[in-house]
């Protein structure tokens, strides 16, 4: 051995440090892999109410560059247009809409929404 | 900020919770810890805390009280109490009256790096945390669907502040055909210590479980590994000097350093390592630092006589069976092969050993120990797998062609080939040496190797019916050891003035950079087979934005079907809603189903074939209505029919209703 040994301690709280700047970037890391909005380019459609097929309130969740939306709302094979609107929305923020809708007739209704060159259905 | 916050609160809460009660463990067991090298009470000081941790929760679970932080501590520091009184009551067979300063300095001298030594291992460790942390900061993203379901039960014994109950639903099929969900039934694929620490953590942090702390907490256990690795070298090679060696090279300190090259930046991703804790195999990499500090502290008790020492080695033994049903077989395995092998080699003086071995047992602190033990396991809970009777489906002859023995080939490329067959040559060498042999330290690392070695190549041998790649992974620690060993004490030899295996300067520094080269690009290619190209952020959050929207408006009445094929994160999905644990039900891969024709197939009809008459009976009698599955793999069937409304709709999830 020599005349000026290292002792383990040291070793040990060396190896504490480099433990603490690793897990400091992992958890940030992770909260910015889970930011919806950090490095990611989406946006989500849904309706408002999960059980009642009579509702056509609708959501949408934006999480892209996006910010320019368009609606209609279809019925039935021949797609007949029940209404439609423009509307804007930030990246971060979630609108809910309610077509105005006197009455509802029979068959598929569907809100198609579009935005650039993108276009997300859902039906009921 | 919030990360930083996240960070601090956690490393505060797992270094009070997990070093506080270990540390003040050993200190009321062993006056001032001066038996230990401070890598050794860091570490005994993390793996009793566990222990303690699980077994106060353990038992104020089984005393109906509820966990709080409080309620926590007190049980903590109950524990330690009970520690110190029976400490008053073993006192002797604790301390032995040749418990000197000599001991402490002993320790001291073993444990000193040189300045040179010391710079190496810190560069390496660096080189160690950082490879790890370049492959977690693409995992780490709560994906991994073991850390799923591991994750799940943590939270229910967070949430509830109870113990849980192991149990799951399912879709069943009566004797007249008819599909019905069944009521919770026991599973035994869980253990209770895998999930105790997290909740832990939680109950004091507060930390979200969908944050990166389960995947930084066994990053931490892993490292710990390493070091317990090199610990275990470390003592085994000051039992192995040997005049034929050169006295400077071959040396416990470069035995270490060797160890915690092989086992830090090369091989350092694939399973068992870092793989391991991205996947969320929590219980294998529990065991992982378990299994070599168990080892390590047997061994210290044999070769040392200390009962306090086979005190601690026995309830870190009863701690990894409350942890890891496999980890504890193997260590079993190992521990009698250990045995054997030493009294094989020991044959002329067998009835000493046996002698040493009986008084170091009828001491009154193991005797305690094993009454308390005997105690807890029969009158306060058996681990999970016992009370299932899991166990029989280890044991026996091999049923499956994935659990017949890897072959040779299989064991170098899934544990390196620089580490087997360095370590195989470690095995020759130690095995040819018989001073080494005849010792513990001989004794324990050959028997560790060879019997995980049979294992893995020749399970029908010992009627292991276990899949062999998973018995493959524990292989990698005791031929890491054995090639540190067979590395270090090579280049001894080849240096020693009284070998005639000497060789000249020039050629030794050509023969330590071929090893090098070697194993550094073997180690290398390893680490770049297992780093992945980028994190699957994108989907998950869409698979986490879709379970809140469902979880926000599901009734009780609504029952989940999700794909595990095409969705990612998909058993997370669980913790939005905690349920059950097969809420929701699971598509899962087709195979399953072929594989196993006896296997419900509900889940399979419902999203693959759902317009069919199977899939419509399915659906009525199940009761299921919603379903989420990824649009690019199985939206034209739900499309098809007008018994479906499409709710939601995302880039990577779609979720149907039936009407």
């Amino acid at each position: 051995m020599t005349s000026n040994p290292m002792r383990q301690t040291p070793i040990v709280i060396a190896f504490l440090a480099m433990f603490i700047i690793s897990s400091a970037f992992l958890f940030w890391q992770n909260a910015r892999e889970l930011d919806p909005n950090t490095g990611k380019n989406w946006w989500a459609l849904s309706f408002s109410v999960l059980d009642d097929d009579t509702s056509l309130v609708f959501r949408i969740e934006n999480h892209s560059d996006l910010s320019s939306f368009h609606y209609e709302v279809l019925v039935g094979k021949k797609h007949v247009r029940l209404a439609e609107d423009s509307f804007s929305l930030n990246r971060g923020e979630t609108i809910e809409i309610h077509p105005n809708i006197d009455q509802l007739p029979d068959g598929r209704v569907s809100i198609i929404v579009t935005s650039g060159n993108e276009k997300k259905e859902i039906y009921r | 900020m919030h990360s930083i916050t996240d960070t601090f609160v956690f490393l505060s809460v797992t270094g009070a919770l997990f070093f506080v009660p270990g540390f003040l463990f050993l200190h009321i067991f062993f006056k001032k810890n001066r038996i230990f090298m401070p890598f050794e009470t860091f570490l005994l000081s993390f793996c009793i805390s566990v222990g303690i941790i699980d077994f106060s929760m353990i038992a104020l679970g089984k005393a109906h009280i509820v966990f709080t932080p409080i309620s926590l501590i007190a049980s903590i520091i109950t524990s330690l109490c009970l520690a110190a009184l029976s400490v008053r009551i073993v006192h002797r067979s604790i301390y032995p009256s040749e418990e000197t300063e000599s001991s402490l300095t002993s320790n001291n001298a073993l444990g000193a790096f040189s300045r040179t030594q010391g710079l190496l291992f810190i560069i390496l460790l660096i080189l160690t945390v950082l490879i790890k942390t370049i492959y977690l900061s693409h995992t780490v993203l709560p994906t991994a669907t073991d850390l799923g379901h591991h994750m799940y039960w943590s939270e229910i014994i967070a949430e509830t502040g109870t113990l849980p109950n192991y149990a799951k639903q399912s879709i069943v099929t009566g004797d007249d055909g008819h599909y019905a969900i069944s009521d919770p039934e026991p599973i035994a694929d869980f253990i209770i210590g895998e999930h105790l620490p997290f909740a832990a953590i939680h109950l004091f942090s507060k930390a979200d479980f969908f944050s990166a702390f389960p995947v930084v907490f066994l990053f931490f256990i892993n490292l710990l590994s390493v070091f317990a690795l090199a610990v275990f070298a470390l003592r085994i090679a000051a039992d192995m000097r040997q005049t034929s060696l050169n006295r400077s090279i071959f040396t416990p300190t470069n035995i270490a350093l060797a160890t915690v090259f092989f086992f830090g930046p090369i091989y350092s991703l694939s399973s068992p390592q870092a793989k391991f804790v991205s996947g969320g195999v929590v219980g294998n990499t529990f065991g992982n630092l378990f299994i070599p500090l168990i080892l390590l502290v047997f061994y210290r008790a044999f070769s040392e006589k200390r009962s306090g020492l086979l005190t601690i080695a026995f309830f870190l033994t009863f701690t990894l069976a409350y942890t890891h049903h496999l980890s504890t077989l193997m260590l079993l395995f190992v521990l009698v092969a250990t045995a054997l092998f030493y009294l094989i080699c020991n044959k002329d003086t067998l009835k000493v050993s046996l002698l040493h071995w009986w008084k170091l047992f009828k001491s009154p602190a193991p005797i305690l120990f094993i009454i308390g033990a005997f105690t807890f396991f029969f009158f306060v809970a058996m681990p999970t797998y016992i009370e299932t009777h899991a166990v029989g489906t280890a044991l026996g002859t091999p049923t499956k062609s994935t659990r017949t023995g890897l072959t040779l080939l299989q064991v170098f490329s899934s544990n390196g080939e620089a580490r087997v067959a360095l370590g195989l040559a470690g095995a020759m060498l130690i095995f040819a040496a018989s001073r080494i042999r005849q010792r513990y330290a001989g004794a324990f690392v050959l028997g560790w190797g060879i019997i995980l070695f049979i294992m893995t190549v020749f399970p029908e041998w010992l009627f292991i019916n276990i899949p062999s790649n998973r018995i493959g992974a524990y292989l990698s620690f005791p031929f890491g050891i054995l090639a540190s060993i067979a590395t270090v004490m090579l280049f001894a030899l080849f240096r020693s003035s009284q070998s005639a295996a000497r060789i000249p300067r020039f050629l030794f520094f050509i023969a330590s950079c071929t090893f090098f080269v070697f194993s550094s690009a073997s180690g290398s290619i390893d680490n770049g087979s297992t780093l992945i190209a980028a994190p699957k952020s994108t989907e998950t959050v869409q698979t986490f934005a879709a379970s809140d929207y469902l979880a926000s408006r599901i009734s009780q009445n609504d029952i989940l079907l999700k794909d595990h094929i095409y969705i990612t994160a998909d058993s997370w999905i669980k913790l939005f809603f905690m349920r059950d644990y097969s809420y929701p039900f699971s598509r899962g891969f087709l195979k399953r189903y072929s594989d196993n024709p006896n296997r419900e197939q509900c889940t399979l009809y419902m999203i693959s074939t759902p317009n069919t008459a199977k899939g419509r009976k399915c659906f009525e009698e199940t009761g299921t209505n919603l379903i989420m599955v990824n649009p690019s793999y199985d939206a034209a069937q739900f499309e098809k029919t007008d018994d479906f409304s499409l709710i939601y709709e995302s880039e990577y999830i779609d979720i149907y209703r039936r009407k």
